[in-house]
């Protein structure tokens, strides 16, 4: 899945910001531990507050949306020897969770479910905390295990890394049954996010006010309004610098959240914003130059690297090291967006220069699992006149559910992709069982090469209850094309379509049936999109396009095509009328077992499938192309077609499985490497060789 | 009756003039943009006027290619070339895209073909490429005569046949050979003939082929001089000579040939083939079939003894380039090995071969019992009379 998002035009315009996910999640965990009901309102609907939501419940908690409010009841304590949570790819989460689990639980069982992305993200402060108070704490496979109690009263923690080992530790440590000393070194980076903490569970009654953390402390139930959530609202206000007027009603500026220092970065970069005490107006401007230490605004970073790149000067951002311990290694992932977009920048240890530039936009990003990048990309569509495709956006939903829909009602247009429909080919009717759209049968005339000729009963059988595509891929020989336009009028009775190579095929279809029930297929000679809408011109029938084309052209060859395309299988290199192996066998005399027939070129030693029946013979490549771990490249086809030709059935099936996994936006590319079939990437990244001087 | 046209090619403008005295009616070349053959010296602007220029000056006609298969790196100057090749009169446009036909249509309105590339077998796709503003088709080779016939009698648009030179093994346009093993597309110009090389069958991992049993892909070439005959009655507008990277010795005698055959059908002479076939040997080194005329092919038709493919080719000498009548004196552009003394062959446009004796070989001033430099510019003196393009052979040994 991509989105290709363009700046909006709007002038004036009045921006609601959703409520603060760390506020959300804070206040969440107080709430919980209260005995008395809460209500969070204006909360932040996301992924990882609904993760929180469903871990707090599964350890007792009562908790129930109701619009944009969250209401919560007395917890129970639960008597299960052992718990089993997932906190997905929530780290705040997990790091608040774990200290909370064994004050409430001491010595019960704990297995926490884990995305795959939170195994880099370090843990050592814990790791180092729970092996001196004896507590044991270890990961099995991607599952961490907790079990123990604290039995010292003083605890002692560094704060390096993050802050939110110590707000977990300060949330839970006031319901312990004795007192507390918490000792720890902190960074001034993290404070803000460690005071958040302090402020929200003072809401709730709870007071810190030293190192000294009292036990046996009440969280009483309160109702809480969360404010405007500044991670969100500092791409809201960087899009607004393209705006004329924008006032940012529920945006405080409370000091409460690490983010509201973006406000006085772009203020000192040379933005226009009136600030009051309930809203901030943004207003059109055009940035000098931003000079920071990232150090102490690490979160900020990547929406202030891509604001960089439409400064007027060169941005100057210091102390970057601690970036690459975030959701990605932010800097690094920044890097090799500037490189994809052409963006200049210099790079030393400590020191990271981002020169105004203008972008390469005829190309696909791949955002990594980091909302906060996603952000930065949207950000440097906006500010540009074309814009490029960002796939795997939808970490953005880790934050907040609704901001694709806050961004388009403000901000940007956003421009989803589509959804083909899977067409695969089948060996025999009892695959009409699997999951597809559309069933590619080959028949027992004018099919060159299928995996398998069915009968005319079998199609008619078939279509009963199926999308049946007959393939007719045989070039049709004038000789041939009285007989052939019999046939197709036969078949053309029943509820099918029809996938043809020659255009002669087409010329006589499209005067029996409605063209939507046509396929084209040259294999080779739809390269571009000119040409498929010059065919579309005098027949408008979906177009299989070629494979012999790099994946860009490819997208931007099904692009409003309504086309067809070959995602997956052995695709032919050679189709000839000529019977080559009943001619090599009258040759040598002597027949030829035809069932595995495999073809070698003298210097090569590559193996090629080779086939013949009575329309010619077909050579195909010597490996297997998919493109299903690229399928955002493929997702403007009509019809993704998946070639089940000599691939075993089991293989297919798993195959199929990857694709639909693909269509959800799920990353499979190690999946496809594992699969027992020689998969190459042909020209998927490299077109081929043909002028002279290249050879 | 309309006399058929007989259609050469030429890989640069010394080969067309050759082509077209020769006895070509018409004879398509590449440009520098979107036409295959990479390796034929294709031409500038500038030479295409030139080609026009001498063409139209003998009532003769001029064709460019542009039948590349086009990714969108090959289409940014599509319009640009289309226009200036309506500047420099061209008489047709051949290609395989369509985009370029409504290219053409909507803003130059230069005659299009469309190209064998598009294997164009049977009526109905002729009806389809009708829609579009095209005056010609060239067929798929894979055509037989009937099919031919049957076309031609009912086809709206004026159709083109293969009748002599190299075969794709595979559908025109259609074969990946190339690109796959090489990463040179056939389809922009790069194929590199990979149906010409040594294959080996295998059933699962067993090898099938004893040791000198090649499994064959490729074809051998096309020559259909016994048919020609036929194809006019057919009604085929234009017959086409293949190999736009063949040498001058290639074009002279193939291109005789045919001429020699047509003009005699229409002057309703008795076809004298053993005579065709003769001046054709003095071009032809390959072995050569009727490809799909009758039919599908056969193993007749099929090149399995790859290693015997090419004969001898050193009997071309050289093409004259001046002749001075009172010295008696050629200028040759020498080919291949020349001897003082020994008997060659004169083919001259419009003539059957002559034999004449080399008398003297003069390289800047100095005398040469031999010279074999080629590519120098030697005089050999003689008692025939030359003219430009005329070519020299060595005499065949029996």
């Amino acid at each position: 899945m991509y989105i290709a998002t363009s700046n909006k035009k709007v002038d004036y315009q009045e921006v609601f910001v959703s409520g603060s996910k760390s506020i959300t999640i804070r206040a969440l965990f107080c709430a919980f531990l209260s005995d008395t009901p809460s209500t969070i309102e204006n909360f932040n609907y996301s992924e990882d507050v609904l993760a929180t939501i469903d871990c707090l419940t599964k350890l007792g908690g009562n908790i129930k949306i109701k619009g944009n409010t969250l209401l919560i009841n007395k917890r129970k304590v639960l008597k299960n020897e052992i718990f089993h949570i997932n906190v997905k790819s929530c780290a705040t989460l997990l790091r608040f969770i774990l200290p909370l689990f064994v004050v409430l639980y001491p010595n019960k069982e704990l297995y926490v479910s884990i995305n795959e992305d939170l195994l880099n993200r370090p843990m050592d402060t814990y790791v180092d905390l729970f092996k001196k108070q004896d507590i044991e704490f270890k990961l099995i496979k991607n599952k961490y295990y907790l079990k123990g109690e604290f039995k010292n009263e003083l605890i002692s923690v560094s704060n390096e890394i993050s802050s939110q080992f110590i707000s977990g530790l300060l949330l839970a440590l006031p319901k312990r049954n004795c007192d507390s000393i918490l000792n720890v070194s902190l960074n001034k980076a993290s404070l803000s996010y460690i005071l958040l903490t302090i402020r929200v569970m003072q809401a709730f009654g709870v007071e810190i006010s030293s190192k000294e953390i009292l036990g046996n402390a009440t969280y009483r139930g309160t109702h809480y309004l969360v404010e405007g959530d500044y991670s969100n609202a500092s791409l809201l206000i960087a899009l607004a610098l393209n705006k004329k007027e924008t006032t940012f009603k529920n945006l405080r500026f409370s000091h409460l959240q690490g983010d509201e220092e973006l406000i006085d970065i772009l203020e000192v970069a040379g933005a226009k914003i009136k600030k009051s005490p309930t809203e901030i107006k943004v207003f059109k401007s055009r940035l000098s130059s931003i000079i920071v230490d990232i150090d102490n605004n690490i979160d900020l970073a990547p929406v202030l690297f891509a604001l960089a790149v439409s400064c007027k000067d060169k941005s100057v951002f210091r102390n970057i090291s601690r970036l690459k311990y975030k959701e990605s290694n932010r800097l690094k992932e920044m890097l090799k967006i500037f490189d994809k977009l052409g963006v200049s920048y210099e790079l030393d240890e400590e020191t990271l220069v981002v020169y105004p530039s203008v972008i390469n936009s005829d190309t696909f990003i791949e955002a990594p699992n980091d909302h906060r990048i996603v952000h930065a990309l949207i950000l440097l569509n906006s500010f540009n006149k074309s814009s490029f495709i960002i796939t795997n956006y939808t970490s953005m939903n880790k934050s907040d559910l609704n901001m694709l829909k806050t961004l388009e009602k403000h901000f940007i247009d956003i421009k989803y992709s589509k959804k083909p429909k899977v067409l695969i080919s089948i060996k025999d009717l009892d695959e009409l069982n699997i999951n597809a759209y559309g069933y590619v049968m080959g028949y027992e005339t004018y099919t060159l090469f299928a995996p398998k000729y069915f009968t005319y009963h079998e199609i008619k059988k078939a279509q009963t209850n199926k999308n049946v595509f007959v393939l007719l891929n045989a070039m049709i020989h004038q000789n041939e094309l009285n007989k052939f336009v019999k046939e197709v009028k036969k078949l053309a009775k029943l509820n099918i379509s029809f996938i043809v190579q020659d255009i002669g095929a087409v010329n006589v279809l499209k005067s029996i049936i409605s063209e939507e029930r046509i396929i084209f297929y040259p294999y080779t000679l739809i390269c571009q999109k000119g040409e498929l809408d010059a065919y579309k011109m005098q027949a408008n029938v979906s177009i299989g396009i070629s494979n012999e084309i790099t994946l860009l052209d490819t997208y931007y060859t099904l692009k409003n095509s309504d086309a067809f395309v070959t995602v997956f299988g052995y695709i032919p290199m050679y189709q000839s009328y000529r019977k080559v192996l009943s001619m090599y066998e009258e040759y040598i005399s002597r027949p030829i077992k035809r069932d595995n027939l495999l073809l070698k070129e003298d210097l090569r030693n590559d193996f090629y499938h080779i086939n013949e029946n009575q329309y010619g013979s077909v050579i195909f490549r010597p490996y297997v192309l998919s493109y299903l771990e690229n399928i955002d490249y493929v997702l403007e086809a009509k019809y993704i077609f998946l070639d089940s030709n000599y691939i075993s059935k089991n293989i297919f099936k798993k195959v199929l499985s990857l694709t639909y996994l693909a269509l959800e936006g799920k990353n499979i590319k190690s999946e496809i490497t594992k699969l027992p079939l020689n998969i190459k990437d042909g020209f998927k990244y490299q077109d081929s060789i043909y002028k002279e001087k290249s050879l | 009756m309309k006399k058929i046209e007989l259609l050469a090619p030429a890989g640069d403008l010394d080969k067309l003039k050759l082509a077209l005295l020769y006895g070509a009616d018409a004879v398509y070349i590449g440009g520098k943009e979107m036409s295959l053959r990479s390796h034929a010296s294709n031409f500038t602007l500038e030479d295409i006027k030139k080609a026009t220029d001498f063409a139209h000056a003998l009532n003769k006609k001029v064709y460019v290619t542009c039948n590349m298969v086009m990714h969108y790196e090959d289409k940014t100057n599509a319009l640009k070339y289309l226009k200036a090749l309506k500047k420099c009169h061209v008489d047709a446009i051949i290609t395989s895209s369509l985009e370029l036909v409504e290219l053409n249509d909507k803003y130059v309105h230069n005659e299009m073909h469309i190209s064998t590339q598009l294997s164009t077998l049977n009526l109905a796709s002729i009806e389809f490429y009708k829609n579009y503003n095209v005056t010609r088709v060239v067929l798929g080779r894979e055509c037989s005569l009937k099919e031919i016939k049957d076309i031609c009698n009912k086809s709206p648009l004026e159709i083109e046949v293969f009748i002599h030179g190299g075969m794709c093994s595979s559908y025109s346009g259609r074969c990946m050979l190339s690109n796959v093993m090489t990463l040179r597309d056939a389809n922009r110009g790069g194929c590199a003939h990979s149906c010409r090389w040594k294959y080996f069958l295998f059933d699962k991992d067993k090898k099938i082929n004893k040791n000198d049993e090649y499994f064959a892909i490729s074809s051998k070439d096309l020559c259909t001089i016994r048919e020609i005959t036929n194809l006019i009655e057919a009604n085929v507008s234009s017959l086409k000579i293949e190999g736009r990277m063949k040498s001058y010795n290639y074009l002279c005698a193939i291109i005789s040939s045919y001429r020699k055959c047509i003009d005699d059908y229409y002057a309703h002479k008795k076809m004298n083939y053993k005579e065709y076939y003769k001046i054709m040997a003095y071009g032809e080194n390959r072995s050569t079939g009727h490809g799909f005329l009758h039919g599908n092919v056969t193993i007749k038709e099929q090149l399995f003894e790859l290693l015997d493919e090419f004969k001898n080719p050193g009997e071309f000498i050289g093409i004259v380039r001046g002749y001075d009548k009172n010295k008696k004196l050629v200028t040759l552009e020498l080919k291949n090995k020349i001897i003082k003394g020994q008997t060659y062959i004169k083919l001259s446009p419009n003539s059957l071969p002559k034999s004449f004796k080399v008398l003297n070989i003069i390289y800047k001033g100095e005398e040469y019992d031999t010279y074999t430099i080629a590519g120098h510019f030697i005089n050999i003196k003689t008692d025939e009379t030359f003219k430009p393009y005329d070519i020299i052979h060595l005499k065949r040994k029996k």
